[in-house]
């Protein structure tokens, strides 16, 4: 019974403010399902707390996940996404009931930068430059809870590195050095030099301009973009690409709107792309950026296939991207995590 | 007659009126019936000693002294007894069948479209009363009826059809149930009445709610109500006969789960739902919102977002205008309208002329609508002379920071000066240079070109003594506005006993660190790794127990934390508002400050202030004890977190001068809804130019027929007067200040309906279903409230209520013993005997 009366209490304390929210912006319902019912968002924050436990109980003591690539060993890009899986839902290091994971994954990925500047992951990696940028985006979004000397100058040495590794179309690819370039590596840049900007660290202007230039050469004219420039469009470059161009500030580009438009004529399921998180949490984080009726549009579908989907002890399946990030689940879990953690807006990097 | 003396023996009236059914009782039967036992052998030895020591005293006087005393052993011995009188009273407790009938704005909205079939089973309920009222009714339903019935039907509000179902159901369903039940009557709008069946049936124009009443509906109060009216009665049921629409907290629905909740056993409060309308959405198209910033410079161009409802003209192209006032289109914007969505339409707003501009989006109603009373809203806007000038001064980028720094930039009315002190140390400015590389100065007068300085978690090395005392005389002296928001490591911890730390509203103790590296477990030695650790002061939450912010009764008055119109509702959106786990709160609050919001520690410990106010010469200091207002825009991004902010910022910055006046008189809230307490801030200066020094000032609240003065008690410094006032009817209110020509100063308040009575206009059967089903009751449609007696359980209940009363304790017993012995004490002494 006490039990009963506690969730009660739990759920009626939730339904409060967004009832009141309702009622004094846009009475009943909000906008276009810009906030979606008091009680989906119960279920939403309790999906996202089922995960949060998970990775949790996961999580290795030194701070950094499983995850079974190539043999295992940590992985910086897991890492990161563990860490803001538990970032966006408001646990901030030193405070609250996920301090310690927080702290402990914060710390783990600060000891892994090596005197480049590199954030590199131990275990063995295909694109350190993938897992730096999610690194770097991590802890800077963590920066603004802890903000030391110490970790401003680790997170500075982050971004000059990723600054001196653009190449000169203005992309990055897998290695910290210029050279060639992918939409997919890029857009993990443009998102961490968005938060550094956020963060006032000093970034140059001209490294964020000749980012959108190669964003641009990456749209495809008949609707979305390509992985690299002339390439066919996919659903995780279009969606990479979209956001990346709405983070450089070309939130009206014809561009995006057609790539939401080519996200948005896809069946969302589990077959949405080879990538499949990876192209979802783009995907919910680019239409998100576009303004309500884009949302409406798209987060709906997001929500209930990630409700539907998730098991018991709190994980997602991989839906095939296992064999690019591991059967560990742990992959797969966090950015579950982080499609649902839109809702909360408590990413700065990703405030609209 | 003995009713009346016992009255006066001080014998309560139930007893005292009840006196031939009351039984006398010994509270203490056996000591009675002892001294009684002995009270006889007593008398005969007093009798007797009495004759052997005074042989030469008359019989008479001799006698008299014996019953003396024998009186009072007589008195002693009923006091021992504790005699009382006992009776009992027999109450017939009957369960409780409450009649809830709103009378909100929205049941003037039509009861229609009814088809034939629905028609002639509600024709069945209001013929017989109507064919008793007028003959000019149609006769009861046939075939050949049935058209104008339905015509007379479609064109009922819903009110006017209730009434005609009141009439019917007065005789044949609610009058039959006083046997078996207690019967109430309720009228519901804003407030929750009591009423009775003649009442609604007569339907009289005094009857009539105001229109600031009927501006809201709220069942959930009502069921409250209910429950509150009937102590120790069960509750039958309760007839709730609406359309369903329910706009103000709490939630019926609500209400009705937490009432369950704590009688899991049987349902305490039944609700049977009774819709009033018909089920058929009516066509119609509502501006439901415009939102626009709440102040913007002059010449800027800002977008209001419009957003509409609609049903029923799915596909139609409609016109969305905005106007100024009652003045021609501002700006007009073309929308397809699709049915059963919120459609947002943008329009463009050039604010030309400085002063409060109340902005109208209308949709021209359409020939189909059923409703045209929706298809407007309005906002008010204030257009400065300038944007103001914010100095914003923050320790590092933390996350309230990066929310502010981005919502700021957008707000066109507000012109900020970011200075981050990390980014000057990451630069290797050197701490002496830090107050000069970031402009900062010893000059009370440079602070003064800001209306406003927020000071994040900065240290004294950015902020030295020097600076500070500028700062402090800017605010003093120029009106300077001052928000301070706390951090964990600077803010105000390394400023006690600084300048900065006089004029905030609360003090801090200087607390020892309470915790380093935030990855380390507090139970293992702390890490040596590349983990940077912080130092931090305040009070961080325990794990199990996060803080809730809680609004004070000033708070919720207080313009930083105004966002509904409705204050009832603002406090439960403010104290809903996500939990936190560290705050910075006062140890003490200053004489002259408002304490805005608290947290209540772990423990059931006393609440601590984290929000507070405070006037400071011509200024305003606001210190937030929290540095966790990101929290605020959980599910609804910056709509809550920045109204604050940028509420807050505005009400401390230091107000323009107009035409060189230094006096000025503040109404927040421009716009309120009827019941909303309005917030009256005044600072007035003599011819001298030096702040009225009295302890009270006056301002008049003016309306057409109508005219109120209030009065403004005076706030820590001479000049300063603060007062709220409530205001009940709607209309357009002038608020003036006249004092002498260096302070006449006039504001409006606009007092309005909310909109929400009439955004939706369909009867809401999906809640009053969920309703009925929560209660343990069942919605039943008008044509089958006859069924109602057989639905309603209870019996009445007997209840014996015992009343006693003691025969002993009162004057007359006092009375009589001092009698006795005086009386004994005389006769001594005529006697001669002493």
């Amino acid at each position: 019974m006490n039990l009963h009366r506690r969730q009660l209490l739990a759920a009626l304390a939730l339904c409060l403010p967004l009832a009141v929210v309702r009622a004094a912006f846009a009475d009943d319902p909000p906008p276009a399902e810009a906030i979606p019912d008091a009680q989906e968002m119960i279920r939403v924050e309790a999906a996202v707390d089922r995960a949060l436990d998970h990775l949790a109980q996961k999580q290795d003591a030194e701070g950094w996940w499983p995850q079974q690539v190539n043999g295992g060993g940590p992985n910086n890009g897991v890492n990161a996404f563990g860490l803001l899986a538990f970032l966006g839902r408001g646990h901030t290091p030193g405070r609250g009931p996920h301090q310690l994971t927080v702290g402990r994954a914060m710390n783990y990925i600060l000891s892994t930068q090596n005197e480049q500047g590199l954030y590199a992951s131990p275990g063995p990696s295909q694109g350190p430059m993938y897992e730096h940028a999610l690194a770097t985006l991590s802890l800077i979004e963590a920066y603004g809870a802890v903000g030391t000397v110490e970790m401003r100058r680790s997170l500075q040495k982050a971004i000059d590195l990723i600054v001196a590794s653009q190449n000169p179309q203005g992309g990055w690819r897998y290695q910290p050095r210029p050279g060639d370039a992918d939409l997919s590596v890029s857009v993990m840049q443009v998102v961490a030099l968005r938060a550094a900007i956020n963060a006032r660290l000093n970034v140059p202007q001209s490294t964020t301009d000749r980012a959108a230039e190669y964003v641009k050469a990456c749209v495809v004219p008949a609707g979305g973009f390509s992985y690299q420039p002339g390439g066919g469009p996919t659903c995780a470059q279009t969606a990479a690409g979209a956001l990346s161009m709405q983070l450089l500030g070309h939130f009206d580009d014809p561009a995006v709107a057609k790539a939401l438009g080519m996200l948005q004529s896809k069946p969302y399921n589990g077959q949405l792309d080879s990538y499949f998180y990876y192209t979802s949490y783009y995907a919910m984080q680019a239409h998100f950026q576009a303004g309500e009726e884009q949302w409406a549009a798209w987060h709906p579908r997001v929500r209930k296939f990630l409700l539907e989907t998730q098991s018991e002890d709190g994980s997602w399946p991989g839906h095939g991207e296992e064999k690019f990030n591991g059967p560990a689940k742990t992959y797969s879990t966090a950015l579950g995590a982080m499609c649902l953690d839109v809702y909360m807006h408590y990413l700065p990097a990703y405030q609209r | 007659m003995i009713g009346w003396f016992l009255k006066l023996l001080g014998i309560s009236d139930e007893v005292a009126g009840n006196f031939a059914h009351a039984e006398l009782r010994w509270g203490h039967g056996e000591l009675a019936a002892i001294g009684l036992a002995l009270l006889l052998p007593a008398a005969w030895l007093i009798t007797r000693r009495q004759r052997r020591n005074l042989p030469h005293v008359s019989p008479r006087a001799r006698n008299a002294l014996s019953v003396c005393r024998i009186g009072v052993l007589l008195l002693l011995v009923m006091v021992l007894g504790a005699p009382y009188l006992h009776t009992e009273e027999t109450l017939d407790l009957k369960p409780l069948v409450a009649l809830i009938v709103d009378d909100s704005a929205s049941m003037s909205l039509p009861a229609g479209p009814f088809d034939p079939a629905e028609a002639r089973a509600l024709a069945k309920i209001v013929a017989p009363a109507a064919s008793s009222q007028s003959t000019a009714t149609p006769a009861a339903p046939d075939d050949a009826a049935d058209v104008a019935w339905r015509k007379q039907l479609n064109a009922m509000s819903r009110g006017e059809m209730l009434t005609a179902f009141l009439r019917s159901w007065r005789a044949s369903i609610f009058e039959p149930l006083a046997d078996k039940f207690a019967l109430k009557v309720y009228r519901v709008a804003r407030h929750v009445r009591p009423t009775t069946l003649a009442d609604l049936a007569a339907d009289t124009e005094k009857s009539k709610p105001s229109a600031a009443e009927t501006n809201e509906t709220d069942l959930g109060g009502a069921i409250r109500h209910v429950i509150d009216d009937a102590p120790g009665r069960r509750i039958a049921g309760i007839v709730l006969a609406t359309d369903g629409r329910s706009t103000t907290w709490p939630d019926p629905i609500a209400v009705a789960r937490s009432l369950v909740d704590l009688s899991p056993d049987r349902s305490p409060a039944p609700v049977f739902a009774v819709p009033i309308g018909s089920e058929r959405p009516l066509a119609d198209v509502a501006v439901v919102e415009i939102s626009l910033p709440a102040e913007v410079a002059k010449d800027d161009t800002v977008s209001a977002t419009v957003t509409l409802a609609s049903q029923g003209f799915d596909g139609r192209k409609v016109a969305v205008e905005l106007h100024d006032g009652d003045g021609p289109a501002l700006s007009t914007a073309e929308t397809t309208l699709a049915a059963g969505r919120r459609q947002s339409v943008l329009l463009n707003y050039h604010a030309t002329e400085a002063g409060n501009r109340l902005l109208r989006a209308t949709v021209a109603p359409l020939a189909e609508e059923t409703v045209a009373a929706n298809n407007s809203a309005t906002a008010h806007v204030r257009v400065g002379r300038e944007p103001a000038r914010l100095l914003y001064l923050e320790g590092t980028p933390r996350w309230d920071f990066r929310f502010l720094d981005h919502a700021l930039r957008r707000d066109k009315a507000m012109n900020t000066t970011f200075v981050v002190e990390s980014q000057l140390e990451a630069d290797a400015v050197p701490a002496e240079m830090m107050p000069e590389v970031a402009g900062l100065s010893k000059v009370p007068a440079r602070w003064a070109e800001n209306h406003v300085v927020l000071l994040g978690d900065v240290s004294p090395r950015l902020l030295p003594p020097g600076e500070q005392r500028a700062l402090v005389k800017a605010v003093e002296e120029d009106g300077l506005g001052l928000v301070v928001q706390c951090g964990t490591r600077h803010m105000p911890w390394d400023f006690v006993g600084s300048p900065l730390a006089a004029i905030l509203p609360m003090t801090f103790d200087a607390a020892s660190p309470v915790s380093s590296d935030p990855g380390a477990d507090p139970a293992a030695s702390p890490s040596d790794g590349a983990a940077p650790s912080g130092v931090t002061h305040g009070l961080p939450a325990p794990i199990f127990a996060p803080f809730r912010m809680l609004v004070t009764p000033a708070g919720a008055t207080h313009p930083a934390f105004a966002i509904t119109g409705n204050i009832s509702q603002d406090r439960a959106l403010w104290s809903g508002m996500p939990e936190f786990f560290w705050a910075a709160p006062g140890s003490r609050l200053k004489p002259a400050a408002t304490r805005l919001a608290d947290i209540q520690p772990a423990g059931g410990k006393e609440k601590l202030p984290i929000l507070a106010e405070q006037v400071v010469g011509r200024g305003r200091v606001l210190v937030v004890g929290c540095d966790e207002t990101f929290r605020w825009r959980r599910n609804v991004g910056d709509r809550i977190f920045y109204r604050f902010w940028g509420q807050a910022l505005r009400h401390v910055a230091r107000k323009p001068a107009a035409d060189g006046q230094l006096s000025w008189l503040e109404v927040e809230p421009q716009t309120v809804e009827p019941g909303t307490p309005v917030s009256i801030d005044l600072y007035a200066v003599d011819e001298a130019r030096q702040p009225i020094a009295a302890d009270s000032a006056s301002v008049a609240i003016t309306a057409p027929g109508r005219k109120e003065t209030v009065r403004l008690e005076r706030i820590g410094e001479a000049g300063h007067f603060h007062g709220s006032w409530t205001p009940e009817e709607l209309g357009v209110l002038n608020v003036a200040f006249d004092g002498g020509p260096s302070a006449r100063l006039t504001a409006t308040v606009e007092v309005a309906s909310s909109h929400r009575e009439l955004a939706l206009v369909d009867v809401d059967r999906a809640a009053l279903e969920t309703l009925a089903e929560v209660s343990g009751g069942e919605l039943i449609e008008p044509a089958g409230l006859a069924e109602l007696p057989d639905r309603l359980a209870g019996e009445t209940v007997h209840q014996a209520r015992p009343y006693e009363d003691d025969l002993w304790d009162n004057w007359l017993t006092l009375l009589l013993l001092a009698g006795l012995y005086c009386a004994d004490v005389g006769i001594r002494r005529v006697l001669g005997l002493i």
